[in-house]
């Protein structure tokens, strides 16, 4: 990869019009820029219709929501570019898409949602494709195929420009370099003022008053007229440990995340909570909390203090304080962006006292300094007697705060 | 040998069978007409796969509302509009199978009319109805948004059990949840409906729609489909509303 | 402190307000029962999508909204509603009228606009009412009308005397909800909708 040095100015113009590389790739920090940068690139060419195309981190906004399946969804895009449909074809077999090609793209994981929307955007023939965060929906196998094809595929009769922002490392095997670009060199955007990044100092969980060990004894799950998730899974969970949570799409993880939270019942066995039979689904939220991935359906006040409010008096003032968001008591949930969204959602489940607290995809959109906390936070909250979940595709952080690993897609007995 | 599920009247041959056919099921007094429209349109949507849509109206919808319909005019009214209130309990039994009868064949219609347009085919038919192509991805968007409105609901309603916000499932506590599960399912939406809108203009979607369902234009096929549609839709409003 | 770089900045076409609001009102009145239903309420709303259309981006949008969310669903929900579309565009008429007058600015203005609605749609409804059942329908409303009807009334009177009784009640906790809706909309939307329907009329007073 090229690094720009860091006394290289760089300009909106230089990286949207006839940049040197295929690939740049905007690095930085939360609240660096990144975003603006990317917007303003794509607005270079909005006097052209779908020339200047920009992906943001809510995946699904970006799709069409004019066709009911994936396959017509890269149809619709490619309607006004019949050269390459052998090529985008190919693509979409080679990034498991043709496999999918008869479901509802809501209905699709964030990872494959990010594989269609990427493909389908290609296929409008834009000049410049700007991908704000999405890749990290990716796990490192596809986000290895789609950089690949980004920057290697000749087969594409006009291929575009592509800016990408990504919180996290990017491997590519071969092939064309990737410029990286600090956000801090462009003097030509108008930054967003940085909030306080996330505080550890403020960060004092109280001692888990009845810490929890969860016996799951031949559980199974299974979707009404639908498929089994699982079956006969046996499960010893302690606290003060933090576990991760690992397997491929459609092994169960975030169906046994949400059966522990109780909002999914059980279809069989048992679930034993320091030796006495619990049903979580009748006593949701009791015995675990659970932060979903997008934090938009966990947010319900119309401040950021009356969220907040829902912690006890003292806790809540910790919770400000440790989140950074001090500043932005007044402002609506849904004013701010997605990455103090995801903060707050965070926060609210780092900070209720449930025995248990599962975090699904917890650092996506958050930069290297906030893993640093978070894993702080979760180690800390493990010597408190609180048990951990964590789902993340992010294998770095995972593998570095977990303690123990567990495959849902090997058969645990 | 062309199959039946791939002949297909044209869209606005459709949409005028249907109107000739809503006519006699609104106007007719014959209950032998209308349960014969029902048993067609039964055989319509079995060709097409989709009979147990009607049938989940039926158990769900139609049923407990002709059992309220008989219980009220048979044994509370005990008469009919025709015949006089008070006139009978056989009267009240009467027109309240009328009405429900009428009810289960107008449900019948529209869903044997409706249903098969899925996807690009609905596109397709509305295109060819002379909507815009804003106002057909406007409409279509609705069917393509529903189960995913579902889900998004779902989601926020696991999002208060998820929090702790919902400990139990007793009736007061799920009433306590209703105006927070509404409000953040109505401000996501509504951010994602907007961000929607504005990528509709910036990449044309809607012209590109326009333009992919252009060529799934009706064949002769769907002519021909489409005329005995309307002639069978005319023969039997006519009979329906012949007098006595 | 600005933090947000999204698209608060991006004025809105009435034409893009369109696209982007009526689905969703659509999808508000049909499946407000879907909430209703995973809560297991003992609710039934309908038009709470026409009526915050009609804030938001005006009446004719509003009733657009009321009519076709009635007619699809009379595929797919009930095949009666298509009768009441007109109920629709009436509720959206009435409360766009309202709307333009500050009247979901409190709570007790918009408890007043509700039972305004609900008499207007107990009235228009009437006619629908009384050629396609006869004057009674399988609902809970139905046995009022019986027993009006059972006291000696004419069918007109009983249908019109249970629309004006039954629907202000369903109607004003609808508006209620719109009230609460609009009350706490974030700012980035509130910016770009309130040139387009009678959002600022309707803002509390205190912002």
């Amino acid at each position: 990869m090229i690094a720009e040095t860091p006394s290289t100015k760089t300009s909106i113009e230089a990286i949207s019009g006839n940049g040197v590389s295929r690939l740049t790739w905007v690095t930085g920090n939360n609240f660096s820029g990144r975003s603006a940068i990317l917007k303003k690139a794509c607005e270079h060419y909005s006097n052209q219709p779908a020339a200047g195309i920009i992906i943001p981190p809510e995946i699904y906004s970006a799709l069409s929501a004019l066709v009911p399946t994936v396959a017509e969804e890269l149809l619709l895009h490619l309607g006004g570019n019949p050269d390459d449909v052998s090529a985008f074809q190919r693509l979409a077999e080679k990034w498991g898409l043709a496999a999918l090609a008869e479901r509802d793209p809501y209905s699709l994981s964030g990872g494959e949602q990010a594989l269609l929307v990427i493909l389908c955007k290609l296929a409008l023939a834009p000049t410049l494709l700007a991908i704000d965060g999405a890749l990290e929906q990716l796990d490192p196998s596809n986000l290895s195929q789609v950089l690949s094809a980004i920057t290697t595929d000749r087969s594409l009769s006009r291929p575009p420009r592509f800016l990408l922002t990504h919180n996290g490392a990017i491997v590519q095997n071969g092939g064309n370099a990737i410029r990286q670009v600090p956000a801090t060199d462009f003097s030509d955007i108008e930054r967003p003022d940085k909030p306080p990044p996330l505080d550890i100092n403020g960060f004092e969980p109280p001692r888990c008053k009845e810490p929890a060990t969860i016996f799951l004894k031949d559980i199974s799950f299974r979707y009404p007229r639908g498929k089994t998730v699982f079956s006969g899974l046996n499960l010893k969970l302690e606290p003060g440990r933090i576990y991760r949570l690992a397997g491929a799409n459609g092994s169960g993880k975030s169906t046994l995340a949400r059966i522990l939270t109780g909002i999914l019942p059980l279809s069989g066995g048992e679930i034993q909570v320091n030796g006495k039979l619990f049903n979580s689904y009748v006593r949701p939220g009791t015995l675990a909390r659970l932060h979903f991935q997008s934090p938009d359906s966990q947010l319900f006040e119309d401040t950021v203090r009356a969220e907040l409010g829902s912690l006890p008096s003292k806790i809540s003032e910790n919770a400000a304080r440790f989140a950074g968001l001090g500043g932005f008591l007044n402002e609506h949930p849904f004013d701010l962006p997605f990455v103090l969204r995801k903060r707050l959602a965070l926060t609210l489940i780092l900070h209720t006292a449930a025995p248990w607290l599962i975090f699904d995809e917890p650092t996506l959109g958050q930069d290297e300094q906030t893993r640093i906390v978070l894993s702080s936070a979760f180690q800390s909250l493990a010597k408190c007697g609180y048990g951990i979940i964590i789902v993340s595709h992010n294998e770095n952080f995972a593998d570095h705060v977990a303690s123990e690993t567990i495959h849902l897609d090997k058969d645990i007995k | 040998m062309m199959s039946l599920t791939t002949i297909r009247p044209s869209s606005r041959a459709r949409a005028l069978a249907t109107g000739i056919a809503l006519v006699g099921v609104v106007a007719t007094a014959q209950p032998t007409a209308l349960a014969l429209l029902v048993a067609a349109c039964i055989g319509i949507l079995i060709v097409q796969g989709k009979i147990s849509f009607y049938i989940r109206f039926l158990f769900r919808l139609w049923l407990p509302l002709a059992a309220g319909l008989f219980l009220v005019w048979g044994l509370i009214v005990r008469g009919s509009p025709q015949a006089g209130y008070g006139s009978g309990i056989a009267h009240g039994l009467e027109f309240a199978g009328m009405v429900a009868l009428r009810l289960a064949a107008l449900a019948a219609l529209f869903q044997a009319a409706v249903l098969s347009l899925e996807g690009l085919r609905l596109a397709a038919f509305l295109r060819e109805l002379g909507l815009s192509p804003n106002a057909t991805a406007t409409l279509v968007s609705v069917f393509n948004l529903w189960p995913e409105f579902a889900r998004r609901t779902d989601q926020v309603v696991a999002a208060r059990c998820a929090r702790g916000l919902m400990t139990d499932r007793r009736l007061w506590t799920r009433v306590r949840q209703f105006p927070w599960a509404l409000r953040t399912l109505f401000v996501g939406s509504l951010g994602s409906s907007l961000d929607r809108a504005h990528r509709w203009e910036a990449e044309r979607l809607p012209q590109r729609l326009a333009e992919t369902v252009k060529n799934q234009g009706d064949s002769k096929t769907a002519f021909w489909a489409g005329i005995v549609w309307c002639f069978v839709a005319a023969v039997w409003t006519v009979i329906s509303l012949w007098p006595k | 402190m600005n933090t947000n770089v999204s698209s608060d900045k991006q004025s809105l076409a009435p034409a893009t307000a369109a696209m982007a609001l009526v689905p969703l009102g659509i999808l508000i009145n049909l499946g407000i029962g879907t909430i209703v239903h995973l809560l297991k309420l003992p609710l039934f709303v309908d038009s709470v999508g026409t009526i915050l259309i009609t804030i938001l981006i005006g009446i004719r949008w509003g009733a657009v909204t009321g009519v076709l969310s009635f007619l699809i669903g009379g595929v797919i929900v009930n095949p009666v509603l298509p009768y009441f579309s007109a109920t629709q565009a009436v509720i959206a008429l009435v409360a766009g009228l309202f709307a333009m007058r500050g009247w979901f600015r409190s709570i007790p203005r918009t408890i007043i606009t509700g039972i305004c609605i609900g008499v207007a749609a107990g009235i228009v409804s009437a006619p629908v009412i009384i050629k396609l059942f006869g004057g009674i329908t399988g609902s809970g409303s139905g046995f009022i009308t019986s027993f009006l009807l059972a006291s000696g009334k004419k069918i007109v009177e009983s249908v019109i005397l249970t629309g004006i009784s039954c629907e202000p009640v369903d109607k004003t906790i609808q508006c209620l909800l719109a009230f609460w809706l609009i009350r706490t909309l974030p700012k980035r939307f509130r910016k770009q909708l309130e040139p387009l329907g009678y959002l600022k009329q309707n803002s509390p007073l205190t912002q």
